[in-house]
């Protein structure tokens, strides 16, 4: 019975978000049942965990009746709304032709492959219960705070004040958590293996938004190798069976991106919307979710200030919805004073210093031991496969059709992001890299934008089949 | 030409058979039937080079066709391609190796008409040709060691058995049977001499456990190996455990000690047959390697920072696939080159790429490897056990009687009333486990009730002053709110 309430308790917000994405890119006519689905994930899902957190706010209860009213309206909102394309069900985004030959081999193969791999992830979601410290102390705990008080209790002098005393650092964002206290509240109880079901879903997400991503320009041979690459990553795999919070980042990263990418490639307003939805949301994930907001923010000036474009508008479809979902919770952050450091009790940052890190007069200032440490980190540990050799010679290679194409500023906002985190690396969280806490989590929410970029940056100069050009 | 050619190949299989023939009947003869069935199928494997070896330089055709067994390998080739539904040419390589030898063409010995992916294969072929004899001309025999097999008081009676509670012989080894750990050393005054040391431990277990194999020598140099023993639940089979413990930088060095530990969640019952020191031989080293890299990695909860990397003779996995990319990848720069085909950089490029994603498959393969037999074990013990248990379980069982604890403080604290660890810090492991567990008993700094969990506290029933290990004064007075266990206890502190 508990399984039949996680499969409602699931189903409402995803079919609410397709259901949305529908509506709001109902112009493109490429668009596909299944990739609407892949980016409702994140519509769903984020619209669910955003109502929850007003209610909190306010200081509403939270009962299932509460905090499942709001989602409910939601999905029969855009169900409506969407009727007409729904009644004109729209078919897979590029079409193509079965392949033959070995390209028919090479698809049975991989496509068999990825789905043993998806078969693994969903039963070790489903089945296994939380299981890491970090998953437990960093965001169970506080969705079975949650869930246990009702709510935030957002009482400054009570010594639990928003989960104060059993969440490590108040700074991190609560999309995990509030995700968890859903399920939990459809469950009837906090149910120890299934409140860490979404992992599985953001797992294929991943692979789902990827895979539609590549296909549309590059064709499906090249969209599958790409989504068969990326669903051999350990540490993609590791953290889609766990209750992390760095997946569901990727995931937004990656679908935030690819939205991205299609107004770059089609002046389409709607998917910048999109896109600003999904990096506002990222930013209710984790605090590293504000560096793709940024990224793609510079992404997004750079693109057109080249292409001489008119700059209002688009950057008001971007920013609008970052301003209207990410600042309530930037601004109940800054009211609080919860900060979004990891600096001992508080959650402010020590620059210049890790406390972790050598703890005397040499732990201060820029550690360039990290530059490396990364590098060995990044290029001699088995946790992404082989694609950073991968990405720089395709970048090497195809560097001219690159910087002729639009893939320039997806490329800009990968190093951007990159650079980001090398900022914060080298600034403030050492022991990130050099102990290895950190670096291979952090370098998993931006992975699949590497392999999405070296995907297009390949298939640009060795088309498998004729994509949209 | 072609008769000499003829007799000079038939002259070195033959040859090559014939030793190979005596080295499977010698190692056979010694017991060491899985290290004979390895031989067997490398020299498979350096019969192949060396026939695509003879192909780069003459008619491959005709060459594989004087090498008579090539048809019937053919027959099965084509039999199987017709199969799968793939039409074969009748000019392709090996339709024609298995028609055989036309008339006579002497030309065909020379500047032969082959394909140009066959002279790729070839030529790689070759290049592997070259490492592979350098393998095969290491030792095949084996070096120095000793073997102590447990089947006899008097070698038993010397050696050091900890935590052992009882021993007996039984069948081909010594049944020991403990608590959760325990460790077996050898005698004191040990030497065996040891360039690059192996140990073979070969036991029977009915459950999974871990080991640690600790080595020392003469130069007080120590390595240690921390390896999961994974047996399905019951097993009657033996289990061989070979570990590497890396080369030794002096000649003199020797094994002066060692010691091997048992740790299991439960209690253990293990046969000990033998424990086996030696320096091994390539053919077994490679072996080893073969073993330690497939050795699956675990699920822990201990990070969610990374996943280890396999490793084989110190050398890491990501470090393999860059010397594979490396090595192909320069015997195509050479090839091109001595074929005199243009390497564009872009073609370069191209090469260097695809060569890297056949090296991702590879990763791909070892990875999910990994994950399979993680899925396999979780079918086995998380499938239908209730959600306690499970979570038992993915704490590898280390955390039983603390959450057995955790389930009687909930069952006992009357809703409304929070505790706090007795001593324990807010950051300590156990303190964030029964924080998160507990609820919705709620954990407050200011709760008056205080759990302890092998604390080893001393309560003063006539005073009711509670003191922690140190002496130091937890509370001034308390009293027994309810007893778990010895050392699991709840106190009410009194106002």
């Amino acid at each position: 019975m508990y399984f039949f309430y996680l499969i409602i308790s699931i189903t409402l917000p995803l079919a609410g978000g397709a259901f949305f994405v529908l509506w709001l890119l109902g112009s493109d006519t490429e668009l596909g049942r299944v990739e609407a689905a892949a980016f409702g994930i994140g519509a769903g899902f984020g619209f669910t965990t955003l109502e929850m957190f007003f209610l909190g706010l306010i200081g509403v209860t939270f009962t299932l009746g509460a905090v499942a009213l709001p989602v409910l309206a939601f999905t029969l909102l855009f169900l409506v709304l969407s009727r007409k394309r729904l009644k004109s069900w729209p078919r897979s985004a590029v079409k193509g032709s079965v392949p033959g030959g070995w390209r028919l081999y090479l698809t049975i193969i991989m496509a068999s492959w990825i789905a043993l791999k998806v078969g693994f992830v969903s039963y070790e979601s489903f089945t296994r219960p939380v299981y890491s410290v970090d998953s437990l102390v960093s965001w169970s705990i506080l969705a079975k705070f949650f869930f246990y008080k009702a709510g935030f209790l957002l009482d400054t002098s009570n010594e639990h004040f928003f989960g104060s005393g059993y969440r490590t650092f108040l700074g991190p964002p609560l999309h995990l958590p509030l995700l968890q206290t859903w399920i939990a509240l459809f469950l009837g109880k906090f149910h120890e293996v299934y409140v860490k079901a979404p992992g599985a879903i953001y797992f294929i997400g991943v692979l789902g938004v990827l895979y539609y991503g590549v296909k549309r320009e590059a064709g499906p041979l090249y969209a599958l190798i790409t989504v068969f690459f990326m669903a051999s990553v350990p540490i993609f795999t590791a953290h889609g069976q766990d209750a992390y919070a760095d997946l569901p980042l990727c995931f937004f990263a990656i679908s935030g991106t690819v939205a991205l990418w299609r107004f770059f490639r089609g002046d389409s307003v709607p998917y910048l919307v999109l896109s600003g939805i999904l990096f506002a949301i990222s930013m209710f994930v984790k605090n590293e979710g504000l560096f793709f907001a940024l990224a793609a923010g510079a992404a997004l000036t750079s693109y057109l200030f080249m292409r001489k474009k008119t700059y209002i508008t688009p950057f008001l479809a971007f920013l609008i919805p970052i301003i209207l979902i990410a600042g309530p919770w930037l601004l109940f952050k800054y009211y609080y004073g919860i900060g979004f450091g990891h600096s001992g009790t508080s959650s402010g940052f020590k620059w210049f210093s890790d406390p972790t890190f050598h703890n005397d007069s040499t732990n201060y200032g820029i550690h360039w031991v990290v530059l490396k440490e990364g590098f060995f980190k990044i290029f001699f540990t088995a946790n992404y496969n082989l694609i950073f050799p991968v990405w720089i010679i395709a970048g090497l290679v195809a560097a001219k059709n690159i910087l002729r194409s639009e893939l320039k500023h997806l490329y800009l906002m990968v190093l951007l992001v990159m650079s980001m985190f090398l900022f914060v690396y080298l600034t403030l969280e050492v022991t990130t890299v050099t102990e290895e806490t950190g670096i291979h989590r952090n370098t998993l929410t931006y992975l699949p934008l590497v392999y999405f970029t070296a995907a297009m940056a390949i298939s640009s100069i060795w088309p498998l089949t004729r994509g949209k050009s | 030409m072609k008769k000499t050619l003829s007799y000079i190949v038939t002259l070195f299989f033959s040859l090559a058979f014939a030793l190979l023939f005596a080295v499977v009947i010698r190692l056979v003869r010694l017991g060491e039937s899985m290290n004979a069935l390895w031989l067997v199928l490398a020299a498979g494997y350096f019969f192949l080079l060396v026939s695509a070896g003879l192909t780069r330089f003459f008619n491959p055709v005709r060459v594989l066709a004087l090498i008579r067994v090539i048809r019937p390998l053919a027959s099965v080739q084509e039999m199987v391609m017709s199969f799968v539904g793939v039409r074969q040419s009748r000019n392709s390589f090996f339709a024609r190796a298995r028609r055989g030898l036309g008339p006579v063409d002497s030309a065909a010995f020379h500047g032969y008409p082959c394909t140009r992916p066959m002279r790729l294969a070839s030529s790689i072929y070759l290049f592997f040709l070259f490492l592979s004899t350098i393998f095969f001309l290491s030792p095949l025999a084996y070096g120095a060691g000793d073997t102590f097999v447990f089947n006899n008081f008097e070698i038993v009676s010397r050696w050091n058995f900890e935590n052992v509670q009882e021993a007996r012989f039984t069948g081909n080894g010594l049944l020991l049977e403990g608590n959760n750990y325990m460790r077996i050393s050898p005698p004191a005054g040990l030497r065996v001499p040891l360039r690059r040391g192996a140990m073979v431990l070969r036991f029977k277990t009915p459950k999974s456990l871990v080991s640690n194999i600790s080595l020392r020598s003469a130069d007080n140099r120590v390595v240690r190996k921390h390896i999961r023993v994974n047996v399905p639940e019951g097993s009657d089979k033996v289990t061989t455990l070979r570990v590497y413990f890396g080369k030794y930088r002096s000649k003199e060095s020797y094994i002066n000690d060692f010691a091997v530990e048992f740790f299991s969640v439960e209690r253990i019952s293990l046969r000990l047959d033998s424990i086996r020191l030696y320096e091994p031989s390539t053919m077994e080293l490679a072996s080893i390697f073969w073993e330690e890299f497939w050795r699956p990695d675990f699920i822990t909860g201990s990070t969610v920072g990374f996943v280890t990397t396999p490793a084989a003779g110190g050398l890491g996995f990501m470090g393999m696939l860059y010397i594979f990319t490396a090595i192909v990848f320069a015997a195509l720069f050479v090839f091109c080159r001595f074929t005199g085909q243009p390497l564009s950089p872009r073609k370069a490029a191209r090469n260097l790429l695809l060569i890297l994603l056949f090296a991702g498959v590879i990763f791909a393969v070892r990875m999910d490897y990994n994950w399979l037999t993680i899925w396999r074990g979780d079918v086995r013990t998380l499938s239908g056990a209730d959600v306690g248990e499970r979570v038992r379980i993915v704490h590898n069982r280390n955390l039983d009687s603390f959450l057995d604890f955790i389930d009687y403080v909930k069952r006992t604290v009357p809703s409304k009333r929070a505790v706090r660890p007795a001593t324990r810090g807010h950051n300590e492991q156990l303190s964030y486990i029964a924080r998160y567990y507990m609820l919705p008993v709620e954990d407050s700094r200011e709760a008056d009730l205080l759990w302890s969990y092998g604390d080893s506290l001393s309560f003063d029933q006539s005073t009711g002053a509670l003191h922690d290990s140190n002496g130091r004064l937890i509370e001034p007075k308390v009293r027994v709110f309810a007893k778990y266990a010895e050392n699991a206890v709840i106190y009410e502190v009194i106002k």
